[in-house]
């Protein structure tokens, strides 16, 4: 699989499939996915920083962007905001759930985004083992 | 690796970057409580149990036998000294560890590529996984999760480290290293740093570039170590910073402190060891020449007492006749001034003689005079109300003695301004009177009938109005001696053991490096209920033989006692005969008053700590006890007859109430008494008794 996947907008043709191309991506088996939601503020360096921490590991990591967040279900869009609201940036760990969620300042700082991936690749195997 | 192992180089490789931000970082605030945190006080209680207490409670109770330790967290306060980038008595301790933490920083690099080594293998086995489909998947997740154990601590710490050297930076460069609430910096130069940090280390496709970690610990190394050097520099310029530790007993009423020592921060001798048992009926010689002054103190009050309630009392006879003659002598003076005026120009008075003067050169004289005479009145007048207080007290034994504690001390103090004041009134009355006389004489000249009038007035020329005035000024100091005896008995004053250091100049002060746990006992000092311990640290700084406090701390201590102990103290007690004798040579007790001596136990709960109850408070106020007493009675012969009784006290040792036997009487021997604790009343009384203690 692509170390880069996009998602459909709305006005896409296979917009309907978004969806569906957001689960299969989650999961993928030995993989874990930082999912950016819209286009937030620096977003150009948010993805470059965020491929290039996905590089280090490509293959087990991989980055997932959804440009226009309409695609996605609401339980989606809400999980990845978090209880501040101001969350744009998330990854999913191995048990597919979100391990760690990152504002847009955050998502821009690669020691932020690599312990961010580190917390999706701990997930389900405790912290301290 | 385990994550506890990391914890380690997460400690060490931030103190390198720590210290870096801290080196160039020394003007931070302060605060007093800093201190406080580098201080742990205990009082270990007589009975080996053990509380700590709180640093910074104010006047926290401890008990009279107690041990007081005080242990020091030596790290927290040479990071405290290091705050003011002053020599803290040893060399500092980033670069007295330089190899310590070259090392450290090795150890760092070390963990770093080992995760490096650990991060590519696992990406070498998900490579064949997808590939060629080689290995489990639950293997690889564990490899996954494993690895990321390991790297998070890692991350964190290079993480924290960056931020601190950009930081550091940003701030020397003024920037703002704030953020907004996505956590955006508001200072792009800021962002644009710290990110920079990150792009070295973190690079694209890589785990961590150790070539760029090894260099980044390289370059913060070494501006450490100059920090360092540059801080060593500037500490042995500014002197050194050490530590002053002292406490220091102040006494229920005395003025001076009294230092008690402290092993390790003074040269005083350890105090010498007091018998404070809680209870005990044993006297030291101590207690028994204290009870023996109270209990003088105490009988010369009952006799004054029991003289002043006596109708033919030759003491209220005296005060009588002194307020009688005090009041007639004033009398005279007007009467006669006035009449002399009446018959010189009819219509006398003050008012009318000043009015005739206003043009005269002595008329300010006259004024002065006539205004002090009003003055003499007045005060004449408060002190005659005042000795008919104390000559007829209303009520009877405890109300009486508490009126008669007041009025005594209202006429000392009125007495006392009146004494003052007498020789200049009188030499202005003087003055001014013989200013009118010779004013009037003038006028007599040419009046035959003032001539005869100051003839009348002053048959003996005018010597005797002055003689008269000054007999007047001559009876205030006896009037004084009277009250002011009666008050000295009451005074009297039992003094502590005054062989106790009272010097400073023995403290000594402690270099930082060398700091030691100390204590003070307080059992082997006269630390009583009603004292205070004040205790302090200070860091100093000494330029030149010359100390000053950079950092205080203080801290008082109420001494209590607490549990149960004793009080042996001597009080006047009012006896009351059950029944009278029937009997026609008996004489009725009639509340008689009597010296006692009296043993009494008390118990005093904690307020505070582990042992305190909701209640303790309340205890302690009301503090009831009870007392064993013997007294010097006079039912039949005065004072030479023995009782003994029993009793309960409340509010300390203030009020008893009893039942006794009187041992020298043929019959009807019993008796109830109520009792005052003398020291305590005449506390309340503003007779101040403060250098007494009721031990």
């Amino acid at each position: 699989m692509a170390l880069l996947t996009v998602l459909p907008t709305k006005s896409d043709d296979n917009a309907a499939d978004a969806m569906a191309i957001f689960k299969s991506v989650i999961a993928e088996p030995v993989s874990v996915v930082l999912f950016i939601l819209g286009k937030p503020r620096g977003f150009e360096r948010i993805l470059e920083v965020a491929l290039g921490r996905a590089e280090a590991s490509r293959d087990s990591r991989r980055v997932l962007h959804a440009p226009d967040a309409d695609v996605l279900d609401q339980t989606i869009i809400d999980d990845v905001k978090g209880s501040s609201g101001r969350s744009v940036v998330a990854t999913y760990g191995l048990q597919d759930k979100i391990a760690a969620r990152l504002t847009s300042g955050k998502a821009k700082d690669r020691f932020e985004v690599e312990e961010a991936f580190l917390s999706a690749e701990a997930q389900g195997h405790g912290e301290n083992e | 690796m385990n994550a506890r192992r990391y914890r380690g180089w997460i400690a060490a490789t931030s103190c390198v970057f720590l210290c870096a931000l801290g080196c160039q970082s020394v003007d931070r605030e302060l605060q007093v409580s800093e201190l406080a945190d580098a201080i742990r006080i205990q009082e270990q209680a007589h009975n080996n149990r053990a509380h700590d207490i709180e640093a910074g409670w104010h006047l926290a109770e401890v008990d009279y036998r107690s041990i007081l330790s005080i242990d020091f967290d030596e790290d927290k306060i040479r990071e405290i000294a290091d705050g003011f980038g002053r020599a803290s008595g040893v060399i500092p301790p980033e670069a007295a560890d330089e190899a310590e933490l070259r090392e450290r920083a090795g150890e760092f690099l070390k963990a770093a590529e080992s995760y490096v080594k650990y991060f590519a293998e696992t990406n070498k086995r998900l490579e064949s996984f997808r590939a060629r489909g080689e290995g489990s998947q639950e293997d690889l997740e564990a490899m996954l999760a494993k690895r990321a154990n390991e790297g998070k601590p890692l991350i964190e710490t290079l993480k924290e480290a960056a931020q601190q050297a950009a930081f550091t930076e940003a701030r020397a460069n003024g920037w703002s290293i704030e953020r907004d609430e996505d956590d955006e910096f508001f200072d792009e130069r800021t962002e644009e740093l710290y990110y920079s940090y990150g792009d070295r280390l973190l690079g694209d496709g890589v785990s961590i570039n150790l070539e760029a970690l090894a260099e980044m610990l390289s370059g913060q190394f070494g501006l450490l170590v100059a920090q360092a050097e540059a801080n060593l520099a500037a500490a042995e310029e500014a002197g050194e910073l050490r530590l002053r530790v002292q406490s220091r007993l102040i006494k229920d009423g005395a003025e001076e402190p009294l230092y008690l020592h402290m092993p390790g921060y003074d040269s005083f001798d350890e105090g010498e060891a007091i018998n404070k048992r809680a209870v005990s009926f044993n006297l030291s010689a101590s207690d028994r020449m204290k009870l023996r002054e109270r209990l003088k103190v105490a009988k010369e009050f009952a006799d004054f007492a029991n003289q002043i309630r006596s109708e033919d009392s030759e003491v209220r006879t005296q005060l009588k006749d002194l307020g009688r003659n005090f009041e007639e002598s004033l009398s005279r003076i007007e009467d006669r001034i006035d009449e002399f005026l009446r018959d010189a120009w009819d219509q006398g008075s003050f008012g009318s003689l000043l009015e005739m003067m206003k043009d005269d050169a002595r008329h300010g004289q006259v004024k002065s005079a006539v205004d002090t005479i009003e003055e003499l009145e007045a005060a004449g007048r408060e002190i005659n109300s005042t000795l008919d207080r104390l000559t007829s007290p209303e009520g009877t034994s405890i109300d009486m003695l508490a009126n008669l504690f007041e009025a005594g001390s209202d006429l000392f103090s009125q007495v006392s301004s009146a004494i003052d004041a007498i020789p200049d009134q009188v030499d202005t009355i003087v003055t001014g009177m013989s200013a009118a006389q010779e004013f009037l004489t003038e006028q007599a000249q040419d009046s035959e009938q003032v001539g005869k009038l100051l003839a009348r007035l002053f048959p003996e020329g005018w010597e005797s109005g002055s003689k008269l005035l000054k007999d007047l000024a001559a009876k205030f100091p006896v009037l004084a001696d009277v009250t002011a005896t009666a008050v000295a008995r009451l005074t009297e004053r039992t003094n502590f053991s005054d062989n106790l250091e009272v010097d400073s100049s023995k403290l000594i002060t402690r270099s930082l490096d060398r700091i030691v746990d100390t204590s003070v006992s307080l059992n082997r000092y006269p630390a009583d209920m009603g004292d205070e311990i004040i205790f302090s640290v200070d860091i100093v700084e000494q330029v030149d033989g010359q100390e000053t406090s950079l950092v205080p701390y203080r801290q008082e201590f109420a001494v209590e006692r607490m549990g149960l102990y004793n009080t042996l103290d001597a009080h006047v007690i009012f006896v009351e005969r059950v029944n009278e004798p029937d009997r026609d040579d008996a004489r009725e007790t009639n509340f008689a008053a009597a010296p006692a001596a009296s043993w009494m136990l008390h118990y005093r709960k904690r307020e505070y700590g582990p042992e305190a109850d909701s209640w303790a408070a309340t205890w302690n106020t009301i503090n009831p006890g009870i007392g064993l007493c013997v007294a010097a009675l006079g039912f039949e012969n005065d004072g030479s007859e023995l009782g003994v009784g029993a009793h309960l006290t409340f509010l300390g040792d203030l009020l008893q109430v009893g039942y006794g036997a009187n041992l020298n009487v043929e019959d009807e021997r019993a008796y109830w008494y109520v009792g005052i604790g003398l020291v305590e009343a005449l506390n309340i009384a503003g007779l101040g008794l403060k250098g007494i203690t009721t031990q």
